[in-house]
């Protein structure tokens, strides 16, 4: 009688070890989701704004007459030499159709075309992509910006992008679903768009 | 049993060791990413901040060294090369900026230029009507172009005095009639294009070396040298009683800008533009000594403004300079800059 007793008192033990381990497991998974989004967010942000950086900073570079081609709040194209004393490449940024390959209802694709690398449709999780533009006197300029006059009168870009995971993490608690999220905005001052030529 | 349980117990900690473990490279994975672009934002301006720190040290009429680094911030920045054009007017330079391993350049070319600069019809250009022009002593004005050492260059002759309407040039010929040498091409001449300076001098007052706004008894002053010249701001107020006086021997390169009433009691020798502005402005050079502008005076305010030349001597005398007034024009904090190539 009392090895059975053992055998049953051991079984319920097993059991409630089992279940606590089945739920420590599953939270360990959640946030090892929310890890590996947060990384994967946050490094696409930081390459994307770098790429950002990098490129619209050689907005003019190497160019004479007109740098700026569109300006408007969702699509840039400009003018700039990308290597230094390089010939002068013609770059554009939009945004492109909903990315239909996530989870996230929200993302859509990141477009960036450039006379000498082609068109790039970049899977990013993009879901807020944005531009602003600055003039001479630091005025922020109604979009679109048109007329040569006008787009000769840029001085600052501003440009704000959000990212968000492909796929949400399921709270095991609420069991809401959680895109994790990255806003970056910052207002970049081409030096070669004030050029006098 | 015991033995099953302990080496269940023992499976599952190694388990969550190993689990908390990834979760722990992976916060540190997303931590480096923000690093890294926090060390390349960081190295980014640090080499704008050698680009800056460069031009400031032009504004100081010095050449900016290369090769040196500075730190700042944790990380440092350098002026890695620096090429000027033979007349100053081009520079191309390199930076680089340095936070932890990252590192950042800057290659750029900008043209150097000046602000506009008041434009000297003589070696007294008078830009007011019914100025009072007095003359003691043995003064000369002479308009003929000079260099800086005192040598007539042969080309770009102005006259000695040029003012607004002819009564002030009768005037101005009647002060020279008795006493004085006047000279030029011609040596008096009415010329109505003579700039208000008015314009200009908030610039200067904002990039004084030198400011006298308080009254005062000042012996002894230098102001810059041939090779860093400076700009000088005297305003006293609209007084008549010379709340600011310069007492023995005054010696100054650059930009002079007085209003109000100064007395310059001793020898005074300046080299560069006299600006003389305001309302019923009285500037005396004064005493026996032997004052001496070697440049160009512009003399600019209401009716009454006066200025008296003074001076026992043949050496007490104002002539025009187009090179002195050069290098007046070119003092470093005037200059500005703009971009021909930018690239980072």
């Amino acid at each position: 009688m009392s090895t059975m007793l053992d055998m049953v008192g051991a079984a319920i033990l097993f059991g409630v070890l089992l279940l606590t381990v089945g739920r420590i497991q599953a939270n360990i998974n959640s946030t090892m989701y929310q890890n590996t989004y947060n990384m994967n967010v946050q490094s696409s942000a930081v390459f994307l704004a770098r790429q950002l950086e990098f490129e619209v900073l050689k907005a003019g570079y190497g160019v004479t007459g007109a740098k700026m081609k569109i300006a408007d709040s969702t699509c840039i194209a400009f003018l700039g030499a990308l290597s230094f004393s390089g010939a002068a490449d013609s770059v554009a940024y939009y945004t492109g159709a909903a990315d239909s390959t996530s989870l996230n209802p929200h993302d859509f694709r990141f477009i960036r075309q450039a006379r000498s690398g082609g068109t790039i449709s970049q899977r990013l999780g993009m879901t807020d992509f944005r531009f602003s533009f600055y003039d001479t006197a630091n005025v922020r300029m109604a979009t679109p910006v048109t007329g040569a006059t006008a787009l000769a009168a840029i001085r600052a870009i501003g440009i704000k992008f959000r990212l968000e995971s492909f796929e949400p993490v399921i709270d095991p608690v609420t069991g809401t679903a959680n895109y994790y999220a990255v806003n970056w905005e910052k207002i970049i001052y081409p030096r070669n768009l004030g050029k006098p030529f | 049993m015991g033995r099953t349980a302990v080496l269940l117990v023992l499976g599952l900690g190694m388990a969550m060791g190993f689990i908390g473990l990834q979760i722990f490279k992976s916060g540190e994975a997303a931590s480096a990413t923000q690093y890294a672009y926090l060390k390349y934002m960081n190295a980014r301006n640090l080499a704008r901040a050698a680009v800056h720190t460069a031009l400031r040290t032009y504004d100081r009429n010095q050449i900016p060294a290369t090769g040196v680094a500075t730190s700042l911030g944790g990380g440092s920045f350098e002026l890695t090369s620096l090429v000027s054009s033979t007349d100053g007017d081009t520079l191309r330079m390199a930076t680089r900026g340095t936070y932890a391993e990252s590192t950042y350049a800057i290659r750029l070319r900008l043209f150097r230029t000046t602000r506009p600069f008041p434009t000297v019809n003589g070696a007294i250009s008078i830009r007011a009507k019914g100025v009072n022009f007095t003359v003691k002593g043995n003064p000369t004005v002479d308009g003929h172009n000079y260099d800086t050492t005192g040598t007539r260059t042969g080309s770009g002759d102005l006259p000695g005095v040029s003012t607004m309407d002819g009564t002030d040039s009768a005037s101005v010929k009647q002060a020279f009639a008795t006493k004085g040498i006047l000279d030029g091409t011609p040596p008096v001449d009415v010329d109505t294009t003579t700039v208000d300076p008015l314009k200009f001098l908030d610039i200067y007052r904002n990039n004084a070396d030198f400011v006298y706004n308080t009254t005062g008894v000042f012996p002894g002053q230098t102001w810059g040298t041939p090779a860093s010249p400076v700009i000088v701001y005297c305003n006293p107020g609209d007084d008549t009683s010379f709340a600011i006086k310069f007492t023995g021997g005054v010696t100054g390169y650059g930009i002079l800008v007085v209003r109000g009433n100064v007395q310059f009691n001793g020898n005074l020798s300046f080299r560069g533009l006299v600006v003389v502005d305001g309302f019923n402005t009285t500037v005396t050079f004064n005493a026996g000594g032997t004052p001496a502008v070697t440049g160009g005076i512009i003399i600019a305010g209401n009716k009454d403004a006066a200025i008296t030349l003074n001076g026992t001597g043949a050496a007490a005398k104002c002539v025009y300079s187009s090179q002195a007034l050069r290098q007046a024009m070119n003092i470093g904090k005037l200059r500005y800059y703009t971009i021909l190539d930018w690239y980072e």
